[in-house]
């Protein structure tokens, strides 16, 4: 098959079933009236198959790309015939993420994992031991980093995410730190609380001020792991994230005007949740239904369904909207819709009114709303659109762009000044380059990724200045 | 432009940052690499100790641990190997 106009990769996080040995208290599974209605309508795995092949006729039909399975639950491996599942995942060339709880690794599970290929297995931890068991079972934590050890000695990536609400923040550095130094897992993310589901009767909560100060902390956490040697992947899942690498002249929302989106909150973009009883979400954390498989097909509910549509546009976010990280975050509709109920207001926890910089009020462009399936497919590929990818062999051709990025590689000042403002600097320095040359150039030099610039021998010079 | 160091060097800065074909032959043959550039003593000195070493560890290791997901807020190649948030947009 000519794979040549697929675009991206699509990933689909499915819960296969919502069985589970835990009733974690942030949990957004258990929303009001509806978890025993989604277990007792558990899809058969004939539905999955027939759900698989849907999959293959829309990524054929529209050129997408459908690689990334993120398995789950409850617990996936609490559903008899999961592993017929994976294995037909694998046996269709499908990339397998999982996301389950420890418990359920026994030997001849942890071998099965390993020898199907998956690509890594991610858990939770909600706080130190005492924290965590108390948000989900007695001995959880201690069985948590036992699989961490377990999973790595087979050889399969093992991560940790953790939930930051306002009852675990005190240990919450603690934890990070004793992740990286203490445990065998390959990598360490976290995510803000969405309060839906069990997580809604959480009373306390945060302010800007308080996410702010935790982001900031967090950096500082994790350069300091990383000067101390740790190589744990400590990750930064929040798009807010952004707003300090900004604020440090590090990262710069440089886009071009074609690019829907480039980065940021995946929802509406680059995937969507199935649940066990089919249904379909736009994330799982927002418990708002876009449609149900396999009554209906991937196509009309992905590029027909308003829900969908709505997250692609700019116009109906009450405050992302207007903000020139837009293309670049959109802040986290669940955690929005969490705090609002509804997933387009201004998001509560949002601090760019606490940067230093307060330029970034953007004009609102909007996009119509009544496109043909074509034009959808357009507009969702916009967030594609990688000149770094499709043109690399090109610009590496370009003396221009690469003396610039040499000569900003070895010398910091110079390059915060360029982030700050990029066409201005190519303007003063009379340097004629067009937009997707300075776009380039951001990406490539930004303190973080994004646009999907993934050179790591950036990483060289900037460490290593001559 | 910054005056302390010729175009030459910075070209030669950025080609080995982006150009993995470049970087090959600077580490392999350097002489050969670099002629044809104008470059003064110091910035060949400067080139010449660049640690081939270290650079390798950036190529190999980094590039491991680089988001390849388009999916992922920060993608990259298709390959799936999720790192940048390490995990699907779920708890």
């Amino acid at each position: 098959m000519d794979r040549s106009r697929y675009v991206g990769t699509f990933s689909i996080q499915w819960h296969i079933t919502n069985d589970c040995n835990n009733r974690c208290k942030h949990c957004y599974m258990f929303q009001d009236g509806s978890y025993e209605e989604e277990k007792k309508n558990e899809l058969k795995f004939e539905q999955l198959i027939k759900i698989l092949d849907d999959i293959k006729n829309f990524e054929e039909k529209w050129g997408f790309n459908i690689n990334n399975f993120f398995i789950t639950g409850g617990d996936p491996l609490l559903r008899k015939d999961w592993k017929l599942f994976i294995q037909e995942l694998k046996n269709r060339g499908k990339t397998i993420h999982m996301m389950g709880n420890p418990e359920t690794l026994t030997e001849e599970n942890l071998n099965f994992l390993s020898e199907v290929g998956i690509k890594q297995f991610q858990m939770s931890l909600d706080g130190l031991e005492k924290t965590h068991d108390d948000f989900r079972s007695k001995g959880s934590f201690k069985r948590t980093v036992a699989a961490l050890s377990k999973l790595k000695s087979r050889g399969i990536k093992a991560s940790i995410m953790s939930t930051l609400t306002p009852i675990n923040r005190e240990e919450f550095f603690e934890l990070m730190e004793y992740v990286v130094k203490e445990t065998d897992a390959d990598g360490f993310a976290f995510d803000l609380v969405a309060s839906v589901g069990n997580a809604a009767l959480i009373t306390e909560r945060f302010t800007p001020e308080d996410i702010k100060d935790i982001f900031t902390q967090y950096l500082e956490v994790k350069n300091r792991l990383y000067r101390e040697g740790y190589s744990t992947q400590i990750s930064e899942k929040s798009s807010l994230f952004k707003l300090l690498h900004y604020d440090n002249d590090d990262f710069n929302p440089y886009n071009l005007e074609e690019n829907m989106a480039i980065s940021g909150c995946h929802i509406g973009y680059t995937c969507f949740t199935i649940i066990s009883d089919g249904s379909v979400m736009a994330c799982r954390r927002l418990p708002m239904k876009v449609g149900k498989l396999p009554e209906q097909n991937i196509e009309e509910i992905f590029l027909g369904n308003e829900i969908l549509k709505k997250f692609r546009r700019p116009q109906y976010y009450e405050e992302c909207g207007k903000c020139k990280f837009f293309k670049v975050c959109r802040g986290c509709p669940s955690v929005v819709y969490g705090e609002k109920n509804d997933p387009f207001a201004k998001h509560p926890l949002c601090f760019k009114s606490l940067i230093k910089k307060n330029d970034t009020y953007s004009e609102i462009k909007e996009v119509p709303m009544d496109t043909t399936y074509e034009e959808e497919c357009k507009l969702i590929k916009s967030h594609y659109n990688n000149i770094y990818r499709n043109n690399y062999d090109s610009y590496i051709c370009r003396d221009k762009v690469l003396r610039l990025i040499g000569m900003l590689l070895n010398n910091k000042e110079e390059r915060r000044t360029f982030l700050k403002e990029p066409e201005k600097y190519v303007q003063d320095k009379n340097i004629n380059m067009q937009k997707d040359e300075i776009m380039f150039t951001v990406y490539y030099l930004d303190g973080i990724k994004q646009g999907k610039i993934a050179n790591p021998i950036k990483y060289y010079f900037k460490n290593n200045l001559l | 432009m910054n005056t302390t160091i010729s175009a030459d060097y910075s070209l030669i800065l950025g080609k080995l940052s982006l150009d993995v074909s470049f970087a090959q032959k600077f580490f392999e043959n350097f002489m050969e690499a670099v002629a044809g550039y104008d470059l003064t003593e110091h910035e060949l000195d400067q080139l010449r100790s660049l640690d081939k070493d270290k650079f390798q560890y950036y190529m190999e290791n980094i590039l491991m641990k680089s988001c390849d997901c388009d999916s992922c807020c920060n993608g990259g190649e298709g390959s799936g190997n999720c790192s940048e948030c390490f995990s699907s947009c779920c708890q």
